[in-house]
């Protein structure tokens, strides 16, 4: 019981906010409880991603991205981004799609890369990476694209039913899945790596949007933008938490070890 | 003779030279008349719908300061008079970019001379 107690207490959930400040509230029996809200000047974060254990935010209202310490202060701001999205990291790299100019930068060794554009793309919303396979969301043309040395194919066309995206944006790849935040179809849909729809979760969970996801051990984060909420699913889509205190908007979720990272 | 032809023209050259910088100044010192556009679009909901329709918009021809206010439900931009586009255009790109476009004003702001700028 005391081993059970104490675990629980170490999954902390860790809020980036750029909102006042909050006091810390008391720690619930629940698998995720609210941690703290580490504040950043004037920034509104829309995602967030670890790379090489450094938190690392999309700013695109700045044309920026940052790396911020535990304590919100700026180490690092790569600027002249057209309007940064959700990030991607894979051994040491940073991969940053630009929204406005369907390009991908990526950031390794201290230096970024020049533009890379994405053919046929109209507003790249964010990138996942696994080994040598990228997959992109394409906004507005309500797709997925999976590229890889084995050649490129796109997944989705616009509706609203099973396998059909309406404004995806954002993507994970885990265990031979590719999760995709289908924004407003307010669910996240699953495809195996061929592009075979699997399942959709969260359709009966009144999502307002779905802005961001993330899949990390055998859990399901949807961050619910316009209803100030995260979602806990496991991976057949059962709800198990619904995280709500201490952020507004939420647009992404990150995850390191037992704790979780909100930007909102 | 001879040399009064000469005299004649090199006055006139000198007369059509300072004419045409004559006239460059003038041109350079007026700019372009400038259009502010503010149309309500409504169904912008989060900063992908923000950024999608400041993506649209700033394809337009001649666009300048776009700027979505997601709040408000509001875009506005700046265009020269000559570039200005049509509310039908300009209703169609909203839509084409998911919105649904709401009231659409055009008012011309006061050209500024160049050592006002």
């Amino acid at each position: 019981m005391n081993a059970k107690r104490i675990s629980l207490i170490a999954l902390l959930a860790l809020l980036i906010s750029a909102c006042s400040r909050k006091e810390i509230r008391p720690v619930q029996t629940e698998r995720w409880v609210f941690g703290r809200i580490i504040e950043i000047e004037g920034v509104h974060p829309l995602g967030i991603t670890i790379s090489d254990g450094k938190l690392w935010l999309p700013d695109p209202d700045h044309k920026r991205v940052l790396q911020v310490d535990s304590r919100g202060r700026i180490v690092t701001s790569l600027s002249g981004l057209e309007r940064p999205m959700h990030m991607a990291a894979r051994a040491g790299k940073l991969f940053i799609p630009e929204y406005t100019s369907d390009s991908l930068r990526v950031y390794e060794y201290a230096r970024l890369t020049h533009q890379r554009a994405i053919a046929q793309v109209d507003a790249l919303a964010a990138i996942a990476v696994i080994d040598d396979t990228l997959v992109m969301v394409d906004f507005y043309n309500h797709r997925i694209l999976v590229q890889s040395p084995r050649g490129s194919f796109s997944i989705g066309t616009e509706g609203h039913d099973s396998g059909e995206l309406y404004y995806p944006t954002d993507v994970d790849m885990h265990e031979g899945r590719i999760y995709v935040a289908d924004a407003y179809n307010n669910c996240v849909q699953v495809f195996d790596l061929l592009g075979n729809f699997k399942r959709m979760i969260g359709r009966d969970d009144s999502i307002g949007v779905a802005a961001g996801l993330k899949v990390s051990g055998q859990e399901l984060f949807i961050a619910d933008f316009e209803g100030n909420r995260v979602l806990v699913y496991d991976l057949e889509g059962n709800r198990n938490q619904t995280l709500t205190r201490g952020f507004q908007s939420p647009t992404d979720i990150e995850r390191a070890g037992d704790t979780l990272y909100v930007s909102n | 003779m001879k040399y009064r032809i000469q005299s004649y023209s090199f006055l006139a050259l000198t007369w059509l030279t300072l004419f045409l910088l004559s006239d460059t100044r003038i041109h350079a010192q007026e700019a372009p008349q400038k259009v502010f556009v503010r149309m309500e679009v409504d169904g912008l909901s989060c900063p992908f719908c923000t950024y999608g329709l400041e993506k649209k918009l700033k394809k337009i021809d001649g666009a300048k300061e776009v700027f979505i206010d997601l709040q408000a439900g509001e875009a506005t931009f700046i265009v020269t008079k000559d570039k200005q586009p049509s509310k039908e255009k300009l209703e169609k790109i909203v839509k084409d970019a998911g919105f649904v476009p709401g009231k659409i004003s055009f008012s011309e702001i006061k050209a500024k001379k160049e050592d006002e700028r």
